[in-house]
């Protein structure tokens, strides 16, 4: 069976640091997958190395059954990705700025209004990034990363900072694409349980538990020797 | 295509910076000085106030023009020439031997009309014309002191024999053989270099920034999720600080062409600082790929930049004050040599220009080969 994403005993090192210890993972096509996990966990890295960004040290990662290192480009030109700090361009127009990506990712540009439309910024797009609220930044950063109607998202910690306002927005936009995979970042056991089917919980790189909620919810009650939601899941993996 | 898509976003960018604008002044006020300074240097006095013959004038040979030069000779100050004409004073003037020249349009017992045309450029002109006066003032007494012994005469000319009227000359407009030739030298010789120097010296900031900046403001992370080879990022960044810096230095050479100097074979001219800048641009790009910061990017490559541009200006200094033939046939295949031939020349050395371009282009593929070797998708996210 082809997964969508397949991780096979990935490890990552920066130097003395063994940021990812031997990561297996499968994740099926149309999965919402929430990587749950303490900072330094390995999330970001995990991401990262998932869109290629960076090689992994030793192991294997697989999109579409294909080797990210080997199939890089067109690979990313169906996985779209946010990263964690919302960090634009700013001199230049939100219009601009998903023209240009829009470019890079060979898409019509009539996708760019499709996608202001999505995200509420039709409104903005003559003003230049770097004069937006954190929120509306925000939304012109998931705006790119939906430019090319991905298959695969990568989200890192899409509501970190943001107002809640803002947050539930995303969260309506993120729980409406359906036939998506996503994998999700966060720092919020609410927003994975609110939006993802799948838990990962990870701690010190390398997956700790992983699972469907209630599958986690279960084995976490069964290995504390209470009930526990969530939440409490979370807490008792990442102790 | 990618990577010119890249490019266009450089160029937007780089445009909307304020402290690169200032870039495209830089060569004109370098240009305005590099022309004007010769002109005022030239105009500026020589010699001390009070010693002989520190201020220059001519004047026309005529009638009785003996015995104005007599008084004018009295004056130390003055140094005076005489000329044949008209003609021969005004190319004395034209060439700043003289600040002005003396006519004398009439003289008899009764009176002398002088007249002083003077360079308004030139500082000494205002001390000559009261000079001149002040030479003429015994002439005017002796001449009233003749005439009220003759006790006749026109009054107004017993009591105002010598009257001096001074006229400002303005030279005719410059045509190409009037050009000094320093100007000429300073047109081929001097401002070529200075022409391919300073947009790029003025797009030294730009170049560190370009992979490092986007580096530490952290929006390079996007650029590398998108579907681009790391070579599309590479020459994109190259594309766009190349065409800002070409742009620049074609607006120098037209506007030197526009102003009356004259360049030869602008098109070769063009394509050999094409390749010189894509050199440079290329250095900075991959030390800015393989530095830390923004300030350690500018100072690596402000070392290269120096580095370059010493190997330069070597074969320059060769050409312009080397004796050995041997020595200057080997130097003048150095792009700059090439570039001042190729500017300063109807026609052209073809071989000279062809080595010059064979050397560029081997350097060029040099520098991009390894700048793309060192230059990792990974490395640059650490």
């Amino acid at each position: 069976m082809t997964y969508e994403v397949e991780l096979r005993g990935v490890k990552k090192r920066f130097g003395s640091l063994e940021a990812l210890k031997g990561v297996n993972l499968r994740i099926e096509r149309g999965e919402k997958v929430g990587l749950l996990g303490p900072n330094g966990a390995g999330k970001t890295t995990l991401l990262r190395i998932i869109l290629g960004l960076i090689s992994p040290t030793s192991g294997e990662v697989l999109v579409k059954g294909k080797s990210v290192l080997d199939h890089g480009i067109e690979l990313r030109r169906i996985m779209g990705y946010l990263p964690e700090e919302t960090h634009l361009y700013d001199k230049l127009t939100v219009k601009y700025f998903l023209q240009f990506f829009s470019d890079l990712y060979d898409v019509e540009r009539s996708k760019i209004y499709e996608v202001m439309e999505i995200l509420g910024i039709s409104s903005l797009k003559e003003r230049k990034i770097g004069t937006l609220s954190r929120g509306n930044r925000r939304r012109v950063a998931i705006a790119r990363a939906l430019l090319n109607d991905p298959e695969i998202l990568l989200l890192d910690e899409p509501t970190t900072g943001l107002d809640p306002r803002t947050s539930r927005d995303i969260w309506g936009l993120i729980s409406k694409m359906d036939g998506k995979t996503i994998i999700m970042s966060t720092h919020y056991v609410g927003e994975v349980d609110r939006l993802c089917s799948r838990v990962v919980v990870m701690k010190d790189g390398e997956i700790v538990v992983c699972g469907s909620k209630e599958d986690v919810i279960s084995r976490a009650s069964q290995d504390a020797g209470r009930d526990l939601d969530l939440e409490g899941a979370y807490l008792f993996y990442t102790r | 295509m990618k990577s010119l898509v890249i490019a266009k976003k450089e160029v937007r960018e780089i445009l909307s910076e304020k402290r690169y604008l200032f870039g495209f002044f830089l060569p004109f006020m370098v240009a305005s000085a590099a022309v004007l300074l010769p002109e005022l240097i030239e105009s500026a006095p020589r010699g001390v106030p009070g010693t002989p013959g520190f201020v220059p004038i001519a004047v026309v040979k005529g009638e009785n023009v003996e015995e104005v030069i007599s008084f004018l000779k009295r004056v130390p100050d003055l140094s005076v020439r005489l000329t044949e004409d008209v003609d021969a004073a005004e190319k004395l003037l034209l060439e700043r031997k003289i600040c002005g020249f003396v006519t004398i349009s009439s003289a008899n017992n009764e009176g002398v009309e002088v007249k002083f045309v003077y360079d308004p450029t030139n500082v000494k002109s205002g001390l000559a014309a009261f000079l001149i006066k002040d030479a003429l003032k015994p002439l005017s007494r002796e001449i009233s002191e003749r005439m009220i012994r003759k006790l006749g005469g026109d009054p107004s000319k017993i009591l105002n024999p010598v009257r001096v009227e001074t006229l400002p000359y303005f030279a005719p407009p410059r045509k190409e053989e009037d050009f000094t030739q320093f100007t000429r030298e300073l047109g081929g010789g001097m401002l070529i270099p200075f022409l391919l120097l300073i947009p790029l010296f003025s797009s030294i900031s730009m170049i560190s920034d370009s992979i490092v900046g986007e580096r530490e403001r952290k929006t390079l992370e996007l650029l590398l999720s998108a579907p681009v080879t790391r070579t599309d990022i590479f020459l994109g960044k190259v594309l766009g600080i190349l065409a800002i810096s070409m742009s620049q230095i074609s607006l120098w050479v037209a506007l030197m062409m526009i102003a009356g100097f004259k360049v030869y074979n602008p098109l070769l001219l063009l394509f050999l600082f094409l390749l010189v800048s894509t050199m440079v641009i290329g250095i900075g790009v991959g030390i800015s790929s393989l530095s830390k910061s923004i300030r350690e990017a500018g100072t690596y490559f402000t070392f290269a930049f120096s580095a370059v541009f010493l190997l330069l200006f070597v074969p320059f200094a060769i050409e312009f004050f080397c004796d050995s033939p041997a020595l200057r046939e080997v130097v003048s295949i150095s792009p700059l040599i090439s570039a001042i031939n190729v500017a300063t020349n109807e026609k052209i050395d073809i071989y000279m220009y062809g080595m010059s371009t064979v050397l560029l282009l081997t350097i060029n593929v040099l520098v991009y080969l390894v700048s793309l070797v060192i230059f990792s998708r990974e490395k640059i996210l650490e």
